[in-house]
């Protein structure tokens, strides 16, 4: 490091005591600065990611005057896509922080650096979760009614409510420990342990339960015997931790393309482990809801029925169903060789299959069905419109828009670049007040 | 590394330059994509949206706003109504029993039900729903909804199934804003001015009792009925669930609810189970009386009865 | 024919004597309003309003299938024929009575004519007991055999109404037995039902 450090920066500038108020704001503007600066790559890729949110934007602001009527969803199956990949998003949320578990649990170094891309993609993975829920309400106007104090909070007994304590309350928790962290790097000071430590562990068991309680949103329904099973939560659970994974690998794979970042094998080889235990366990649990539906019989199978073979002529899940799990299966058997962790394209097709697979596992492939048939067993099919298609591409690309600006702003902390660059200023300016009037 | 290497001003102010572009494009393309809010009429008014839960209104505020509701369908459908507010009496738990012997499959009361609670005209919407069953079967499974030959059928019985009522209703206990809750005489009712539309109470209900306003409903000034309630028949707002009330603004008054009256046969049995000496007491005390799902644990206040 | 009118009236007198006696026992019973004062809830306060029970306009007449300026059925009433004065002879059997009461369909057992019209009056039913009835009261005679049916109706349990539950608040109407059952021929109509549900994509059975 050329630059002076912390240490011997003069009073005053790095002090917390009478610089916050100063430099949080400068922080800020930073941060805006990196995550809008970059090379073309960058700016097209952000440029395509904010054309596909504002389709979305489009289409939603329809949905939201004329009704929601423009989806397909129906008295029958009354959720659908939306709600399908609000879920999925929850558990990529919880999966991308359960990856700091080796970093903290085991104290496993290496898997340190993997920490904040936890994080940042927590974040992103919330926030999508936040849009998924407004653009599947009827009066979004409304949102106040769920607002504690302001509103009325139907709390504790709505299983909603608690979701939305907890998916806020993470994203508070994962936006403390990525701002602590930033702003630490920003000072150039090593982040205290007290003020962040603490809440990773926080966040490890608060991402068990944000996804917890998603599953208790359905398995809590006696209505829903294709939903109402004790494996639900455990299933999420495990799902998560296959596509947090996943997606972290994907995503090192592609800085290490794009930004020329190469985190250590280390990390890369962990995660690939934790796949190769998670994808077969989640599809173990699969199978054993199958064996339970099928081998019991009766009329609680029909859902089942019509997710696997059809009911009555009708199949629209059908395809849906065998894909995840082809693709899942192609998956665990690409993972299952020793070495794939060195073999990058090799472990993305498998990442990539992985991720696919469990998305309709959850969405698709549990809550549609969940509907199908009614609870007066009337066999009314869904098919996302195409408009829930394009709010929901929206959706997943202003996520990414959020998940992309984070890492390029997180970037830098696992360069340890943010610093240096601050601290460069800093020297300058003290410069400046040195050599002044 | 293009942050570390230190950027020349031309470089720089021509980075600015298009950043300034780039943000101009954005608002744009945000502008655009947010057009459709122009184009429609406001979803709500601003009194509409700052209207509070109905268990915390005044009762002078309460009638204001039915005022304005009153004035809102006036300007919207062209039709003068009247919305009154009729809360549970003392002394009363009401109760319905249905007797599938000699319910012959009509869809009247489905239809009474539609004209009654000012439903949706376009998509025929109904709180009930009745389903055409197999003789010798109890199995929602071989069931069916959409029949349209002459009723009664050979070996087929029928099932009209709307709101039960639940005393446990798990539509209520979901609610995340208390938008819907029992009342004292046992009706589950929905505040549709509070409720966000979030569509959990439908997938709690087993008994898919419960719609939902997918648009604006339809209907035309000549068809409104006009004696309205807040909690009931009121025409609902976009975005919004509903139900079945018991139609309380008629039952509350002492009347029989819309479906009885249009019934038959008589298959309808309706009133107050604390009444010793009121029908549906003589039916619950008299019959092999059944609710729909006993096993889901949601006590239903709605019965079924054989004779034969 | 007298022997064989007096046979089967014997026969059905009979029949009616052990299975309508305990029905009419029981009819008579349940035949009080059923919402009688009690207790201190709220429904069960004084009864002010009564019960009507409604009967069909044509009740003792026949349709003869010709309609009147407006619409309306033409009806001839029993006794335009079957007053004393013109001795119409009872028909020997219903394939008889069909060729002449054109439209009337008979299908109630084996239930005789004078199992429940009176011999010398038309226009008049008589019970089992040989108890002379007008009309209007033919509900009594129906509970005679449908004593079951007899019952839930007087507990607001059969057929059809309209009105009010508390009848402290207001009156209610009820339908007859014959508003929707055809004395000759009881079985209830068959209808075309109404309001098919017609929900997006919901197609066809299931």
């Amino acid at each position: 490091m050329s630059a002076p450090t912390p240490a011997t920066a003069p009073a005053g500038l790095t002090s917390p005591e009478s610089g916050h108020w100063r430099n949080y704001p400068r922080f800020l503007w930073n941060l805006v600065k990196l995550a809008t600066d970059g090379s073309l790559t960058f700016y097209a890729w952000m440029t395509v990611l904010t054309a596909i949110a504002a389709v979305g934007l489009h289409s939603w602001t329809t949905q939201f005057t004329q009704g929601m009527i423009h989806t397909h969803m129906t008295d029958q199956v009354s959720w659908g896509l939306y709600i399908a990949n609000f879920t999925f998003s929850v558990g990529l949320a919880a999966g991308a922080v359960m990856m700091v578990i080796p970093a903290y649990l085991y104290h496993d170094d290496e898997m340190h650096d993997l920490t904040i891309i936890g994080e940042l993609l927590a974040v992103a993975a919330i926030s999508m979760c936040l849009m998924f829920v407004v653009v599947d309400l009827g009066r979004p106007d409304r949102f106040w009614h769920m607002i504690p104090l302001i509103g009325r909070f139907h709390w504790p007994i709505s299983m909603l409510t608690w979701d939305v304590l907890v998916l806020n309350g993470y994203l508070v928790l994962n936006l403390h420990i990525c701002g602590y962290l930033l702003y630490m790097r920003f000072l150039g000071r090593r982040p205290n342990p007290k003020w962040y430590v603490p809440f990773v562990f926080l966040s490890i068991f608060w991402a068990i339960s944000i996804h917890t309680v998603t599953a208790f949103l359905y398995s809590g329904l006696g209505g829903r015997p294709f939903w109402n099973t004790a494996i639900l939560a455990p299933r999420f659970i495990v799902s998560a931790f296959v596509t947090g994974p996943a997606f972290i690998l994907a995503t090192l794979f592609f800085l290490r393309r794009f930004a020329g970042l190469h985190i250590g094998d280390g990390p890369v080889k962990t995660l690939t482990r934790v796949l190769q235990v998670t994808l077969p366990i989640d599809l173990f649990m699969v199978g054993s809801e199958v064996f339970t539906e099928f081998y019991t019989g009766g009329s609680h199978v029909s859902a089942a029925q019509y997710l696997y073979f059809g009911l009555h002529g009708k199949s629209a899940l059908v395809p849906w169903i065998w894909t995840a799990i082809a693709f899942n299966v192609t998956a665990a058997l690409l993972l299952a060789r020793g070495d794939v962790h060195e073999r990058p394209k090799r472990l993305l097709a498998a990442c990539s299959l992985a991720f696919a697979g469990v998305w309709i596992e959850k969405g698709m492939g549990l809550i549609i069905p969940g509907f199908v048939p009614s609870t007066l067993h009337e066999l009314v099919e869904y098919k996302p419109s195409l408009l829930e298609w394009q709010v929901t591409a929206g959706v997943w690309a202003a996520g990414l828009l959020v998940f992309s600006a984070a890492l390029k702003v997180g970037l830098p902390v696992l360069r340890g670049q943010l610093a240096e660059s601050h601290q460069a200023t800093k020297v300058e300016e003290h410069a400046a007040v040195v050599e002044g009037p | 590394m293009t942050a570390t290497t230190p950027a020349l001003p031309e470089d720089s102010a021509r980075r600015g330059l298009l950043k300034a572009g780039v943000a101009l494009l954005g608002a744009g393309a945000f502008a655009r994509a947010l057009s459709p809010l122009l184009d429609a009429k406001p979803i709500t008014s601003l009194a509409g949206f700052l209207q509070g839960h109905y268990k915390e209104l005044t009762t002078i505020e309460k009638k204001a706003m039915f005022k304005r509701l009153e004035a809102e369908t006036k300007k919207d459908y062209g039709a003068d109504v009247t919305i009154g507010d009729w809360p549970a009496e003392p002394g009363v738990q009401f109760a319905y029993a249905l007797n599938l012997s000699i319910c012959i499959g009509c869809r009247k009361c489905s239809e009474a039900c539609h004209e009654e609670n000012n439903h949706d005209r376009p998509s025929g919407n109904s709180y009930i729903r009745v389903l055409e069953m197999e003789q010798g079967s109890m199995d929602l499974e071989r069931g069916n909804t959409t029949y349209d030959h002459a009723v009664p059928a050979p070996g087929k019985y029928y099932m009209p199934v709307q709101c039960q009522q639940c005393e446990n209703a798990p539509c209520v206990k979901v609610c995340p804003v208390e938008a819907t809750w029992q009342e004292q005489d046992g009706i589950v009712v929905v505040d549709y001015n509070w409720c966000i539309g979030c569509r959990y109470c439908e997938a709690a209900c087993p008994y898919h009792a419960r719609r939902f306003n997918w648009k604006k409903p339809e209907i035309a000034a000549a068809e409104i009925n006009p004696n309205q309630g807040y909690l009931s028949n009121r025409i609902r707002p976009q975005g919004v669930v509903e139900k079945c009330h018991f139609c309380l603004h008629r039952t509350r008054q002492g009347r029989l609810p819309a479906c009885l009256e249009a019934c038959p046969t008589g298959a309808r049995v309706f009133g107050n189970v604390l009444d010793q000496d009121s029908e549906i007491r003589w039916v619950l005390n008299n019959k092999r009386v059944f609710v729909l799902k006993e096993e889901l644990g949601t006590r239903p206040r709605f019965f079924y009865f054989f004779d034969k | 024919m007298a022997r064989l009118a007096k046979h089967t009236l014997g026969k059905v007198a009979a029949m009616l004597g052990a299975a309508g006696a305990a029905s009419v026992a029981v009819w008579a019973v349940l035949a009080a309003p059923p919402n009688t004062p009690q207790g201190n809830v709220k429904s069960t306060k004084a009864v002010k309003f009564s019960t009507e029970v409604h009967i069909r306009a044509d009740f003792g007449a026949l349709d003869t299938g010709k309609r009147g300026p407006k619409g309306e059925p033409i009806l001839a009433r029993c006794n335009s024929c079957h007053a004393e004065h013109v001795k119409a002879p009872y028909a020997r059997s219903v394939t008889d009575l069909k060729d002449f009461h054109v439209g009337k369909a008979f299908a109630h057992g084996t239930v005789a004519c004078a199992a429940c019209h009176d011999l010398q009056d038309r226009e008049r039913l008589h019970l089992a007991d040989g108890t002379v009835i007008p009309l209007a009261e033919v509900q009594q005679l129906c509970g005679q055999c449908h004593g079951l049916q007899a019952r839930d109706y007087a507990h607001g349990a059969h057929g059809g109404m309209n009105g009010y539950w508390d009848l402290s608040r207001g009156p209610r109407v009820r339908n007859g037995c014959v508003d929707c059952h055809n004395p000759h021929a009881p079985k209830f109509q068959s209808y075309a039902p109404v309001l098919k549900p017609r929900d997006r994509f919901l197609d066809g059975p299931h």
